[in-house]
Order: structure tokens, then C-alpha cells, then sequence
């Protein structure tokens, strides 16, 4: 019987054979002193290369690649960015926000300006710049300083 | 959604690629400093070309055979550390194999037998980054990173058939440099 070719007994070693070439490739082998040494060296080859360690990623590479990704997937908007911004984010701007629209209807029933009547666009506007300039600010503080921004709108 | 979805796919590169692009591009380099640069570039060309990637295939082969290939064009600068000719094409790594089988088949054997022992381990590694590019990427695929051909065969764009040859060819040829530097011939 013709040895196989050793390309056929590459793949051997690698189990990429359907079953039927592998079956003749077995029989083969068993018998052949030379085709079975390829095959041993070859699958000899890929343990050995297979049992070499390497080193983790240096920590100064995966800071690099996550700053590399963040910036390719910055978002641009006020919305976007806290759309992608962590938890702690997240939960600090929708309770400064829940506290606005508490605060807005407060307002609209005339509770803490008494007789002055505030428009919802002004009260708005006041609650937008807020919770882009203290979006971290505690629920006190705006509640606090919402009036004053308020005035301010009504001077601009 | 998609929009998420391709968000999701550029965190995913970091998160769970990140440590396995270094790994391979260690084993293609054997250097530390080497797999760094081709980590970063490699990064870079695959958010440089971010909208060209099909989302229908999957992130993983897009995201090796770029790895790869900046590995092949950086081949300038990897052979100064290894001391790899650009001018050993392909079938420069297999020529003769037909005739110094016939002379050395019977030190195949022993060249098995030092490799059991774990003697010659090293030099394995060393007869690795000798190899032709193409080749060297194959087996670090096959034999390193447990890759099967058909995933290979994704990665470079190639038949199953080509996969296998490179496959085959890099052993006979890594087989040819082993039994060479035994000899105390040429490396």
C-alpha cells in the first residue's frame, strides 16, 4: 500500500479528516513505521507548541485600547453621553430630574413664588441647565437653587 | 438597535478579545513589545474601517484576519528580530523537502524522541519564528490558538484546501529547520 500524502496525515494529526479518510488513513498507519513517525512528530509539534505560556496583557495596553475605543465610540450629545454614562451617573441626573418636574408643579400651582406666575418654558429651560451643569447635585441643592435659576431665566 | 448592537461590538473588542489578540500576536512576534505594537495597529485599522465590517459575519474572524494582516505587512519590521529573510518565499521553506527526507528519515525518530522528553521544546520555538510568515501564521493559528481549518480558512480568506497545504507545509518545513540546526547546519 502507497504511503499517504503528507498533507492527508497533517490533517490526520489535526482531526480534520472526514471519517471515511480517516478510516483508511488508521489502517495505514497502523501499519507503516514512517507515516506513523510524520504523524507522531507532527501532533508532537502542535503539543509542544500548544504548552507554550504567554504573558497576560500589560495593564498600560488595555487602558490604551479601552481610551482608543471610548474615543471611536464618544458620543457628541448631552443625551448620547448620558445615555453611555455609568449607573452612578445615571441615577444622579433622573433624580435631579424627578425633583424638577416635582418642582415645575410645585411652581405651576403658584406653591413657592406665590402669586407670581412662572411660564413651563422658563421652569424647563432652568431644569435643562441644571442637569447639564450639576447633574451630580443632591436633590437639596437643586431644590435650593432652582428658584434662583429660575430668575435668571426670567432676566434673560 | 443597531446602533446599540454596534456599540456593543466595540466594547466586546476590548472586553473579550483584548487579552486573546494579545496572546496570538505574542505568538506571532514572540515579543512582548512587538505584540503591543500590533495589538494598538491592528486596533486602530478596526475602528478606522469599523463601518466597512459586516455585522452578519462574526466579529471574531473580522476582527483576527485584520490582526493577522497587520501582522504580514509589518513583516519588515518583525524580520530585524528574527533574522527571517524577506526573499524566503513559500516554496523556499519546503524546497528539497523531498531530498533531505531521504536523507535524514531515520533522524526523524530521534528528533521524536528528544521532543517527548521535552528536550528540544526551545528549539521548536525557535524553529517557529524562522518560518515564512505565511506559514508561521498558520500553525500559531492551528497548533497554538487550537483554531480548526475551517475557522482559518474564514480568517484568511482562503479554501480549506490552501489552509491545509500551509498547514502541512509548515510542519515539513519546521521539521526540515529542526533536523538542520541538529545537524549543526545551517539555521
Amino acid at each position: 500500500m502507497s504511503c499517504e500524502p503528507e498533507d492527508v496525515l497533517s490533517a490526520y494529526a489535526d482531526g480534520e479528516l472526514d471519517p471515511a479518510r480517516r478510516a483508511r488513513v488508521d489502517a495505514h498507519v497502523s501499519g507503516c513505521g514512517s507515516c506513523k513517525t510524520t504523524v507522531r512528530l507532527f501532533a508532537r509539534f502542535k503539543e509542544g507548541l500548544r504548552s507554550e505560556a504567554a504573558p497576560e496583557m500589560p495593564a498600560s495596553l488595555r487602558r490604551s485600547l479601552e481610551e482608543m475605543v471610548g474615543a471611536r465610540d464618544a458620543p457628541t450629545g448631552w443625551l448620547d453621553r448620558l445615555a453611555s454614562s455609568n449607573f452612578v451617573w445615571r441615577r444622579a441626573v433622573v433624580a435631579a430630574l424627578c425633583a424638577c418636574a416635582v418642582l415645575a408643579a410645585a411652581l405651576w400651582r403658584g406653591s413657592v413664588f406665590g402669586d407670581v406666575e412662572v411660564p413651563m418654558d422658563l421652569v424647563l429651560a432652568a431644569h435643562d441647565r441644571y442637569a447639564l451643569t450639576m447633574p451630580l447635585a443632591s436633590q437639596e441643592t437643586i431644590l435650593a437653587r432652582l428658584p434662583v435659576g429660575i430668575a435668571a431665566e426670567i432676566g434673560n | 438597535m443597531v446602533q446599540a448592537d454596534r456599540a456593543r461590538d466595540v466594547e466586546r473588542l476590548v472586553c473579550d478579545y483584548g487579552e486573546r489578540a494579545f496572546r496570538f500576536a505574542y505568538r506571532l512576534t514572540s515579543n512582548v513589545e512587538d505584540a503591543r505594537d500590533l495589538v494598538q495597529e491592528a486596533y486602530r485599522r478596526v475602528l478606522r474601517s469599523w463601518e466597512t465590517y459586516d455585522a452578519r459575519q462574526p466579529l471574531e474572524n473580522w476582527f483576527f484576519s485584520i490582526l493577522r494582516h497587520v501582522f504580514l505587512d509589518g513583516a519588515k519590521r518583525y524580520e530585524r528580530h528574527h533574522y527571517v529573510s524577506l526573499h524566503v518565499r513559500l516554496q523556499g521553506d519546503d524546497g528539497d523537502e523531498a531530498a533531505l527526507e531521504d536523507t535524514l528519515a531515520d533522524r526523524r525518530e530521534a528528533l521524536l524522541d528528544r521532543l517527548e522528553r521535552e528536550e528540544d521544546i526551545g528549539r521548536l520555538r525557535e524553529a517557529l519564528n524562522r518560518l515564512d510568515y505565511e506559514f508561521r501564521s498558520a500553525l500559531v493559528m492551528c497548533d497554538m490558538e487550537g483554531m480548526s481549518y475551517e475557522e482559518i480558512s474564514r480568517i484568511v480568506d482562503a479554501p480549506i484546501g490552501t489552509v491545509r497545504s500551509r498547514i502541512s507545509r509548515g510542519r515539513a518545513a519546521l521539521r526540515r529547520r529542526l533536523l538542520e540546526t541538529e545537524e549543526g547546519g545551517r539555521p
